[in-house]
């Protein structure tokens, strides 16, 4: 490899992972699917401002109302208005998938990039314990963290944290084993680059789209999972607005508000399909970029 | 069916025209959901006699497998017969309902392909594989099939036959698997058997023993057969007929003896100066300078013209196929003209250049 | 396949097991701070706490509880929940049927909607059909099956009284019976898996479709529904089982929260249960059972293939 090559060859990677989300968007139904999701956050950051009511209120007078022009999703069984509730419930069903990908990310990415370069026992014994967590049902995994450290929103999202880094793991390691036969980190190491160094400058930029990819698809299965414990009662604890515990009210009360469980239902797959769509749309785009 | 029974002997029927097995004329194929209609096959002509063999030649990308899938109705959904005909005992395979062509393949025409290695479904037996077209065409039962299946086996030149038709492809070598390809296209008494690249995957001694073996069908069985190939010496060593076609044009039709000695078209003149005297120098191929231009950017007139080393200014106007001679056909203006006169090597009378 | 790769995965599966035994173990230990205490909960007397660590053998060194638990558990003895004291097994096996008999038809409906769906879609990849059913099964993805159940029960159980909205019976009651009960939050646990197997259907059809194996068998004058039962099943089947051995798991986990929403007691509610009550004997029996099951089905996944596949089978020979 020629000095010149060695050079360029970085910063032509890094511009073609910027380019990625944006060749993504240009297909209809990834830009649907991200326009949905900026309007969401807007929503959920301005919950405060445009809810019509106080979620948590409960108005006696009002239970299981049917939706109307005060209460254009009606109201739950204890009166509260679902409309603003939703609103709220917004907000953690944003925050909750970002808090578990950041957990899995920490735990993932670092040590994923250190097997890859390191080899050794370590990395063994790192990926026979990823087989092994992954082999077994992701619910059943964060059950079992949930077990040991108890219900609520944190725990809830470090279980699904934990429960992710070993998909990020084996994405990260793979890549870092490819860049790492490659000359440049050999020339890098040679000029006295430290590990951290190698990591960040080099290993890094080339992990980043595959690990954008994967952490898209997984954002939609981590709020499927984060309902899921919510709607059983080990997550967010109540009064708290969540489209998973709302969905646990309405299960309670369907007997008499059969309707309940159609709103919090639809956001929720509605947010689920948008992030699959956007994350198979980046995948595609990279798929795209590689066989050109 | 038409049977045409009474034909003249093969040797010396030369213009095998009315009573051709297959018959294909102006065949055209094109690209689906093109507009502007650039063929990827245009206007392709030509006959395969009975018990004759039939070379179909030109570089890769010339549309020559295009050709032959479309006669087989096996084009992928890419691509689409946009015009033409060819008569098959009386029926056109190109226009055929699908169940008739169906009954077709696999019955009198059968198809061997370029790597035998994909073209063996690797769950299935391969004796049960050739007994798939008994069953299908002739209603055998299972057992009666594989019976057949053994003897078929055996009659490709595969020792040890019952034993062979239980094992899976990955466990045959690359001969083998043709061979079982070959037992498979000839279960049912095919008449005309289409051939698509069959020896380009195959080593150089086994491509000799599969083109022994075709030839030796073709006698013993008076098959005829469409080779499909880009090796002129498997046409040398195998084919009555040879059948040019570049860039998704027929450009010369002629007997392989006369065109070996005396090409009807530049092109035909380029591939023989491509292939070297003696077989074993292979591995250093002369190759005609440029390549093959793409569907959609075909130049206007003569399309080899920017290859070609006797270009004119008049090989810009479009050139028809002319038959010169009977069974000659050239779709060089200036061959048709009497303007170019072309040998196999060396010495060209070019009575243009003579003249200015 | 020879026995000695045989021999070689069934060595991979029981390491996978020996790993979660002793993660299983390890959750006890890595609760933060007394877990006697915590299992015991707030008010609980001196004594109580005391029986909690006795019987847990949280008083004895790690190496020594981790070695007589081992020995429990070979031994078939998963120990007794800290709240009934009923044990474990006992309460898995009693569970068990209803846990069954869910994933065993959600899996039905999952094999025959999404494999079918996906042939269809595969036939003409790209047209109408394909892009209705890949809608479909792209949607299906993004439902909580736990929603999906409440609509059904909603619809067809409250609104229409034609099916039991909650409640398990047995299929000692009736096949009728114990059908009419389980239909619901089958479907629902199905219908994601079934959209999955469509996608990988749909994908590995046509990819077989594409084969030049299958263009020579058209041109030996295979067609339609001969073609692909004889070629294409077969090659398909290949992929789709391995997606389908992870459907067993994604089951596994399903049935915890469809379970709830039909208000049966199968393995799911009684793990839920044990969770909020930190029973760790039946949690960790619980997360045993699933390990188990999964291992099972790989084991059975891999001697699939080789049935399947003969380039597998003569690998090892």
């Amino acid at each position: 490899m020629t000095t010149s090559s060695l050079e360029s060859a970085e910063p032509v990677r890094r511009t073609a992972r910027r380019g990625l989300v944006r060749t993504a968007l240009r297909r209809p139904l990834p830009l649907i699917a991200f326009v949905y999701l900026v309007l969401l956050t807007l929503a959920a950051l301005a919950a405060g401002w445009i809810a019509p009511y106080d979620p948590d209120v409960q108005s006696l007078a009002e239970v299981n109302a049917d939706p109307s022009w005060e209460h254009l999703f009606g109201t739950d069984q204890f009166g509260r208005d679902v409309l603003s509730r939703m609103l709220f419930g917004a907000r953690i069903a944003l925050i909750a998938p970002v808090i578990a990908l950041t957990a899995a990310v920490l735990i993932g990415v670092p040590a994923g990039i250190w097997a890859g370069l390191h080899r050794g026992w370590l990395d063994a014994v790192a990926g026979r314990l990823a087989d092994t967590l992954l082999s077994l049902p992701g619910l059943v995994v964060a059950l079992a963290v949930i077990a040991i450290l108890g219900p609520g929103l944190w725990n809830v999202m470090l279980a699904i944290g934990i429960l992710f880094a070993p998909y990020l793991f084996r994405i990260v390691r793979g890549v870092t084993l490819d860049v790492a036969a490659e000359t440049y980190i050999e020339s890098a190491r040679a000029v006295g680059c430290g590990t951290w160094r190698i990591m960040w400058v080099h290993v890094f930029p080339n992990v980043a789209a595959p690990l954008l990819v994967q952490v898209n698809i997984l954002m939609g299965i981590s709020l499927l999972l984060e309902a899921s414990l919510s709607f059983l009662g080990l997550g967010i604890a109540p009064p708290a607005s969540d489209w998973g515990s709302m969905l646990g009210d309405a299960y309670r009360s369907q007997y008499q508000a059969p309707l309940a469980a159609i709103p919090p239902g639809l956001a929720l797959c509605i947010t689920v399909l948008a992030f699959n769509t956007l994350g198979d749309g980046i995948r595609d785009a990279l798929a795209a970029r590689r066989s050109r | 069916m038409i049977d045409t029974a009474g034909a003249a002997s093969p040797r010396t029927d030369r213009d095998a025209g009315d009573s051709a097995l297959l018959d294909v004329r102006g065949l055209s194929i094109d690209l689906v959901g093109d507009e502007q209609q650039r063929g990827l096959v245009e206007d392709v002509s030509f006959q395969v006699g009975r018990r004759r063999s039939v070379a179909l030649i030109g570089e890769s990308g010339c549309g020559k497998s295009l050709t032959a899938f479309a006669l087989l109705g096996l084009l992928s959904r890419a691509t689409r017969v946009s015009g033409g005909s060819a008569l098959f005992e009386g029926v056109d395979l190109l226009t055929a309902a699908p169940q008739q062509l169906a009954r077709i393949r696999g019955g009198p025409i059968g198809a061997i392909f370029q790597d035998p290695m994909t073209s063996l479904d690797p769950t299935m037996k391969v004796g049960d594989q050739i007994a798939e077209s008994r069953r299908l065409h002739l209603g055998e039962s299972r057992k009666t099939a594989r019976k057949h299946a053994e003897r078929l086996l055996d009659q490709v030149g595969i020792a040890n036959a019952p034993e062979r038709a239980r094992s899976y492809p990955h466990e045959l070598s690359g001969g083998m698997q043709q061979r079982v390809m070959i037992a498979s296209a000839i279960a049912c008494d095919c008449k005309l058997l289409i051939a698509d690249e069959p020896t380009t995957a195959l080593d150089v001694t086994i491509q000799a023993q599969i083109l022994e073996l075709l030839a030796d069908l073709q006698r013993g069985l008076g098959l005829a057969v469409l080779l499909v190939t880009h090796d002129l010496g498997v046409v040398a060593d195998f084919c009555d007929d040879i059948v040019v076609m570049y860039a998704g044009h027929v450009v010369e039709r002629n007997s392989v003896d006369e065109a070996f000695a005396r090409p009807r078209h530049p092109y035909t003149k380029a591939l023989l100066g491509a292939v070297p005297e003696g077989r074993e120098a292979r591995a250093k191929l002369p190759t005609i300078p440029g390549r093959v231009p793409p569907a959609g950017s075909f130049p206007e007139g003569c399309r080899f013209q920017p290859r070609c080393e006797f270009a004119v200014a008049a090989c810009g106007e479009p050139q028809r196929e002319v038959e010169i001679e009977p069974g000659r056909h050239t779709r060089c203006g200036r061959v048709a003209h009497d303007l170019l006169q072309l040998e196999a090597r060396g010495g060209t009378h070019d009575e243009s250049s003579a003249r200015t | 396949m020879k026995s000695a790769e045989l021999l070689h995965r069934l060595a991979g599966g029981i390491f996978v097991l020996w790993l979660v035994s002793v993660l299983a173990f390890l959750m006890v230990q890595l609760v933060p701070g007394d877990a006697a205490d915590m299992i015991a909960g707030e008010g609980s007397t001196e004594e109580q706490v005391a029986a909690i660590r006795a019987q847990l053998g949280l008083d004895q060194p790690v190496i020594q509880q981790y070695l007589a638990w081992t020995g429990r558990v070979l031994s078939g003895d998963l120990g007794s929940s800290v709240f009934s004291q009923t044990p474990v097994t006992e309460l898995m096996l009693e569970a068990a049927p209803v846990t069954l008999s869910l994933a065993g038809v959600a899996i039905v409906i999952a094999i025959v909607l999404g494999v079918t769906a996906g042939a269809v879609a595969a036939r003409k990849p790209g047209g109408w059909v394909d892009g209705i059913i890949s809608s479909i099964a792209t949607v299906s993805l993004a439902m909580p099956n736990f929603w999906v159940a409440m609509i059904l029960v909603s619809l067809l159980a409250i609104a229409n009284p034609w099916l039991p909205a909650t409640g398990f019976a047995g299929l000692e009651e009736g096949v009728d019976v114990w059908l009419a009960h389980i239909i619901i939050p089958a479907a629902a646990l199905g219908l994601h898996s079934a959209g999955e197997l469509a996608r990988h259907t749909r994908g590995a059809a046509a990819d077989v479709f594409a084969r030049p194996y299958v263009r020579s068998a058209r041109a030996r004058g295979a067609t339609g529904w001969w073609l692909v039962r004889h070629h294409v099943v077969r090659n398909a089947s290949i992929p789709v089982l391995t997606i389908l051995g992870l459907q067993v798991g994604r089951l596994l986990a399903g049935v915890i929260v469809v379970e709830a929403v039909a208000g049966m007691n199968g393995i799911g509610t009684l793990a839920v249960t044990a969770i909020s009550r930190r029973d760790f004997p039946v949690i960790q029996g619980y997360v045993l059972f699933c390990a188990v099951v999964i291992v099972c089905v790989s084991l059975v996944v891999d001697l699939a293939y080789t049935w399947i596949n003969p380039k597998v089978r003569s690998a090892g020979s």
